[in-house]
C-alpha cells in the first residue's frame, strides 16, 4: 500500500511538473473556454430577456459551461500526455518496474487536477470580476471547485482510456471536438425548457453533458437544488468510475501486450 | 500562348489541391462537417432566439441561422485551401513548384480556384441539409444564385487572408493564426440575432464589422427581401483588393525564403 502511494506521489509530481513547465499545454485549457464564453455571452445576451429564462444575466447562465469546457480541455490534455508517454516509450520502460495501473492513472489525474484547480480559481475570478452572484454562497463556490475537479477526473480518465487503447495523441485530440460538439448538443446554450425543437430537446435530455452543466449552473443561479446536484454526482461520478475502471483494464492489457 | 499556359498552370495547381483534399480526410471533412453540425445545433437548439425583442427576419430561425453557417462554411473553404498550401511548403513541394512556375501568382490563383470549387460543392450540400431541417426559403432562384455568388466572394476573401498568413509562416502550425481572426470576425457579426437586436459592446463592434454586411445581405436574399447586394459586392471587391497587397507581399516573402 505504501509502495502504491509512493508510486503515485512520484508519478504525480512528474505529471504536474511536466504540465506546469509547458504553458502551451495548459494555457489553451484556460484561454479557449474564456474566448468561447466571451463570444457566447456577447451573441446570446438577448436570450436573457425571454420569458421563462432562469436569470436576467446570460453571463451567469453561461458560466457553468465554462467549467465543463475547461474540464474537457484539461482532461484531454492529460490523456494527451499519457499518449505522449506511450509514443516516447516511457510507459514501456515504466512497465519494467513494479508500477500498478492505479498508481499511473492516479498520478495522471493528479496532474490534471492541479491544472483544474488553477482553472477553477481563474474562472471564478472572471465570474466575480464580471458581477456574477453565486446564489449558493461561498460554500457553493467551493462545491463548484469540487465539481470541476470531479469533471476533470472523468474527462481525464476518458482521455487516458483513449490514449491506452490507441497509443496515439492524434486519437486523443480527436475526441476533443467530439466532446465539444456533445456539449453544444446539451442545455449549454439555453435551458432545456426553452428548447423548442423536439428532437434537439430529446438529445439534450439524454445527453450527460446537460446534467454536468445544470449541476454547476444550479449552484450559480438557484441556491441549493438537490435534484440538480444529485444528477451531477450520479453522472459525473459514474463517468469517472466507469472510465477509470476501463482505463485500468486497458493499462493492464497494454502492459501484457508489451 | 501565355494565356493558355497560365490557364494550364492554374488548372493543374487547382486540380492537385482538389485531388489532395479528396484523398486527405483531415482537409476534406472539417469544412463540411463543422458547418453541418453548427447548423444542427443552432437551428435545433436556438430557435427560441427568434422570440427575443426586436428580432426581425422574414423567415424562420433555420433560414436565419443557415446564412451564418453558410458564411462560416465559405470562409472555411478558403482557409482549408490555404492550409493545403502551407502543407506544400512543409513537404518542400512548393519549392519545386516555384522553380517550375516563374509567374508565382498563377500558383496562388490555382489554390484560389480550388477554394472556389470547394465552395461550389459545399453550398448545395449545406442547402440540402438546410431543407432537411425544414428551412423556409422565400428567395427566388435568382436570389439563391446571388447568394452562391456572395459565398464565393467570401471564400476568396478568406483564402486571400489565410494565404497571406500562410505564405509568411509557411507551416501548418500557423493554422490557428490563419483561422482565429476569421473565427473572431464571424462571431462578432450578427450570428444569433439580427444587428438591431444585438446588445452591448458586440453590437458596436458588429456595426463596423464587414462580415455583418455579408451576413445581413445574404439573409435578405434567402428571405426574398434583398437589399444592398451591390454595396456588399463592392465592399467584397474592395476587401479583395486590399488583401491582394497582403497576399502579394506574402508571396514575395515566400519567394525570398526560397519556398
Amino acid at each position: 500500500m505504501t509502495g502504491t502511494f509512493s508510486q503515485v506521489g512520484l508519478l504525480a509530481r512528474r505529471s504536474v511538473q511536466r504540465t506546469l513547465r509547458q504553458p502551451a499545454e495548459y494555457l489553451p485549457a484556460i484561454i479557449f473556454p474564456l474566448v468561447m464564453l466571451t463570444v457566447l455571452v456577447g451573441g446570446l445576451r438577448p436570450s436573457a430577456d425571454l420569458p421563462g429564462f432562469p436569470t436576467e444575466s446570460y453571463f451567469e447562465f453561461a458560466l457553468a459551461g465554462l467549467f465543463i469546457q475547461g474540464a474537457i480541455t484539461n482532461g484531454i490534455n492529460s490523456g494527451n500526455g499519457l499518449a505522449f508517454d506511450i509514443q516516447s516509450g516511457f510507459l514501456r520502460r515504466l512497465g519494467l518496474t513494479a508500477v500498478r495501473p492505479a498508481a499511473l492513472l492516479a498520478a495522471q489525474l493528479s496532474g490534471a487536477a492541479v491544472v483544474g484547480l488553477i482553472q477553477a480559481v481563474i474562472f471564478l475570478g472572471v465570474g466575480f470580476a464580471f458581477g456574477a452572484e453565486f446564489e449558493s454562497g461561498m460554500l457553493g463556490v467551493l462545491v463548484i471547485v469540487g465539481f470541476m475537479l470531479l469533471a476533470t477526473m472523468a474527462f481525464g480518465a476518458a482521455g487516458a482510456l483513449i490514449a491506452l487503447k490507441t497509443g496515439s495523441s492524434e486519437a486523443v485530440q480527436g475526441i476533443a471536438p467530439a466532446l465539444t460538439f456533445l456539449m453544444f448538443l446539451s442545455s449549454f446554450l439555453v435551458p432545456r425548457v426553452l428548447i423548442e425543437v423536439d428532437w434537439f430537446r430529446a438529445i439534450a435530455s439524454a445527453n450527460p453533458m446537460s446534467y454536468l452543466i445544470e449541476g454547476i449552473r444550479s449552484l450559480v443561479l438557484n441556491d441549493w437544488d438537490p435534484v440538480a446536484l444529485g444528477r451531477f454526482l450520479a453522472v459525473g461520478g459514474g463517468m469517472m468510475l466507469l472510465f477509470i475502471a476501463a482505463a485500468s483494464g486497458a493499462f493492464t492489457k497494454r502492459m501484457a501486450m508489451r | 500562348m501565355s494565356v493558355s499556359r497560365a490557364r494550364s498552370t492554374i488548372g493543374a495547381v487547382a486540380w492537385r489541391n482538389i485531388y489532395t483534399t479528396m484523398k486527405t480526410p483531415s482537409l476534406a471533412v472539417p469544412p463540411l462537417m463543422v458547418p453541418i453540425f453548427t447548423l444542427a445545433v443552432f437551428a435545433g437548439g436556438l430557435s427560441v432566439m427568434s422570440r427575443v425583442p426586436n428580432f426581425r427576419f422574414n423567415g424562420d430561425y433555420t433560414a436565419f441561422t443557415f446564412i451564418f453557417v453558410l458564411v462560416q462554411a465559405a470562409t472555411m473553404c478558403g482557409h482549408f485551401s490555404s492550409l493545403a498550401m502551407t502543407r506544400d511548403f512543409e513537404t518542400k513541394f512548393m519549392r519545386r513548384l516555384m522553380l517550375a512556375v516563374p509567374k508565382r501568382w498563377q500558383i496562388v490563383a490555382g489554390f484560389v480556384v480550388a477554394a472556389i470549387v470547394r465552395c461550389l460543392v459545399t453550398v448545395p450540400i449545406l442547402f440540402a441539409f438546410g431543407l432537411l431541417f425544414q428551412m423556409d426559403v422565400q428567395g427566388d432562384p435568382i436570389d439563391l444564385l446571388k447568394l452562391t455568388g456572395l459565398s464565393v466572394l467570401v471564400t476568396v476573401i478568406a483564402a486571400f487572408w489565410s494565404m497571406g498568413m500562410g505564405l509568411r509562416l509557411r507551416t501548418t502550425q500557423a493554422a490557428p493564426a490563419m483561422m482565429m481572426p476569421i473565427f473572431a470576425s464571424l462571431f462578432m457579426a450578427p450570428a444569433f440575432v439580427p444587428l438591431v437586436a444585438m446588445q452591448g459592446w458586440l453590437h458596436d463592434v458588429a456595426e463596423w464589422n464587414p462580415v455583418t454586411m455579408f451576413v445581413e445581405t445574404s439573409r435578405g436574399l434567402i428571405s426574398g427581401d434583398a437589399q444592398n447586394v451591390g454595396a456588399t459586392v463592392a465592399v467584397g471587391v474592395g476587401m479583395i483588393l486590399v488583401l491582394w497587397v497582403w497576399l502579394e507581399t506574402g508571396l514575395r516573402k515566400a519567394q525570398a525564403a526560397g519556398g
